[in-house]
């Protein structure tokens, strides 16, 4: 049996030395495709994510339930300084309660006199985190709702508080969520109340620095940060968090969202205002000369 | 004597599968979604290059292929690229198993080591070459620094919990060729 021809040895190698060239070809052209074509290459991932991720879901859900089940019988141990802290706490939420009692009858005031119409567009649904990157130089989860629930590439996810990302990439069942803490991700916000514009530029640390901010000397620690409408892809005034100033002098922002406890996502359903493309016309008969536009 | 039926061999590499698809779904469970954590060592990597040393027919090129470029899916990793590195770097020590087989524990370790280290690096170099985000640099060093630390921990759990070593001269396969 040990003996083999000399020939068949040879020719084995050589099949399997094309078979090798083959395959790593191939795995160079995935990684040009992926490079130039992104879009395409990130729907085919998206495409065999939904595939795979929600037939998954029996095995991740319950590990992740036991870990965080695990998180809250240790936060049991320290319960007595935890009820101290949220005695305090609670204390100076009641004096919050009242400034906010106030400010809101104030406002409804105020909106009252201004006649204002808030943007009733603004809706959202909710999703359950399925999986993160997996990875911690990509900053990222899964989200089990997707085209068949209504959700596009774009829009925000928030937790209860504060902004967690944008949706980017969507499959049938699952759309994956950037986070603004991702190096890639880049949002345009603004820094009240000095109303300067900066860009929120993750870098995939927990707090991403502000990046093209006009004005730095007005801001200061402490400062809330909200997206602006600007380039159209977020809705104003949502909550990003507050700035803070770290030892050498940049400006960052701590996250309002409490991405330790991400469990489920509010995706903001967000329609852009319709754009303004040509001139205003006059309302009344057509007059000689005049092109008559369709509806 | 050692078995090395057929079973036995399917049954490995379909092992090898299985565990990569539970160190992937392990780092994709949404345990802390917050950033700036430390990287976790590449244990998978030191299990394909440590049974490649050891046991180069339970790892075949086609199996490293499907986990890794799993892996790269799952992951929202640049697609195909690691993967593309990984097999790279398993044929080079497929190709001098010969001399891997003879050399000391220490030396092995230190040319896994060189393979991950060119791995990153020339990862890092592609994704800067074709302007795509790279990782920063200090992470990659700190992933590079875990994983070499891991390899003789995952080969020491290999060889005195699993038996996986390197084949004793003589064994031979069903088919009666040499390991």
């Amino acid at each position: 049996m040990a003996v083999q021809n000399d020939s068949e040895v040879h020719f084995r190698r050589v099949v399997r030395r094309v078979l090798v060239s083959v395959l790593l070809a191939f795995l160079f052209a995935m990684f040009l495709i992926w490079r130039i074509d992104n879009p395409r290459a990130e729907r085919f991932r998206m495409a065999v994510i939904d595939r795979v991720v929600p037939n998954l879901e029996w095995v991740l859900a319950p590990v992740a339930h036991v870990s965080n089940m695990i998180a809250d019988a240790q936060s049991y141990s320290r319960i007595y300084q935890q009820n101290q802290e949220l005695r305090r706490e609670l204390q100076r939420m009641k004096q919050f309660q009242e400034a906010a009692r106030q400010l809101e009858q104030k406002n409804a005031k105020l909106l009252d006199l201004n006649n204002v119409q808030l943007n009733p567009k603004l809706t959202y649904t909710t999703g359950v985190v399925m999986t993160d990157s997996g990875s911690p130089f990509r900053q990222s989860a899964l989200i089990n709702i997707g085209r068949h629930d209504g959700v596009v590439d774009g829009w925000a996810a928030m937790d209860g508080l504060g902004l967690v990302g944008r949706i980017s990439g969507v499959g049938n069942d699952s759309s994956r969520v950037l986070f603004v803490t991702d190096s890639s991700s880049r949002i345009p916000v603004e820094v009240t109340p000095s109303g300067r514009k900066a860009i929120l530029a993750g870098d995939n640390t927990a707090f991403p620095p502000l990046e093209f901010l006009d004005g730095v000397d007005q801001v200061r620690a402490g400062d809330r940060v909200f997206t602006t409408g600007d380039g159209g892809v977020f809705p104003t005034d949502l909550l990003v968090g507050a700035v803070v100033i770290t030892n050498d002098g940049r400006l960052r922002v701590k996250l309002a969202a409490d991405y330790r406890r991400l469990e489920f996502l509010r995706i903001i359903r967000h329609l852009p205002a319709a754009p303004i493309s040509e001139p205003g016309r006059l309302v009344g008969p057509t007059l000689p000369g005049q092109v008559q536009v369709s509806e | 004597m050692e078995d090395t039926s057929p079973l036995r061999l399917w049954m490995y590499r379909l092992s090898f599968v299985l565990v990569g698809m539970v160190f992937i779904l392990w780092a994709i469970i949404p345990f802390d979604l917050s950033a700036g954590s430390l990287p976790a060592p590449d244990i998978f990597y030191c299990i394909t290059m440590g049974l490649i040393v050891r046991r180069p027919e339970y790892v075949p090129i086609w199996t490293i292929f499907a986990v890794f470029f799993m892996r790269d899916i799952l992951t929202q990793a640049p697609l195909g690229l690691a993967t593309l590195l990984i097999v790279m770097g398993s044929e080079v020590v497929r190709g001098n198993i010969q001399a891997f087989r003879e050399y000391i524990f220490g030396l092995e370790w230190l040319w896994v080591a060189t393979i991950f280290v060119a791995i990153t690096l020339v990862q890092h170099v592609l994704l800067l070459l074709t302007l795509s985000s790279a990782p920063r640099l200090v992470e990659q060093v700190l992933l590079i620094l875990f994983t070499v630390i891991a390899y003789p921990v995952t080969v020491g759990v290999m060889k005195y919990a699993m038996g996986i070593t390197k084949p004793r001269p003589g064994v031979t396969d069903a088919w009666g060729k040499r390991l």
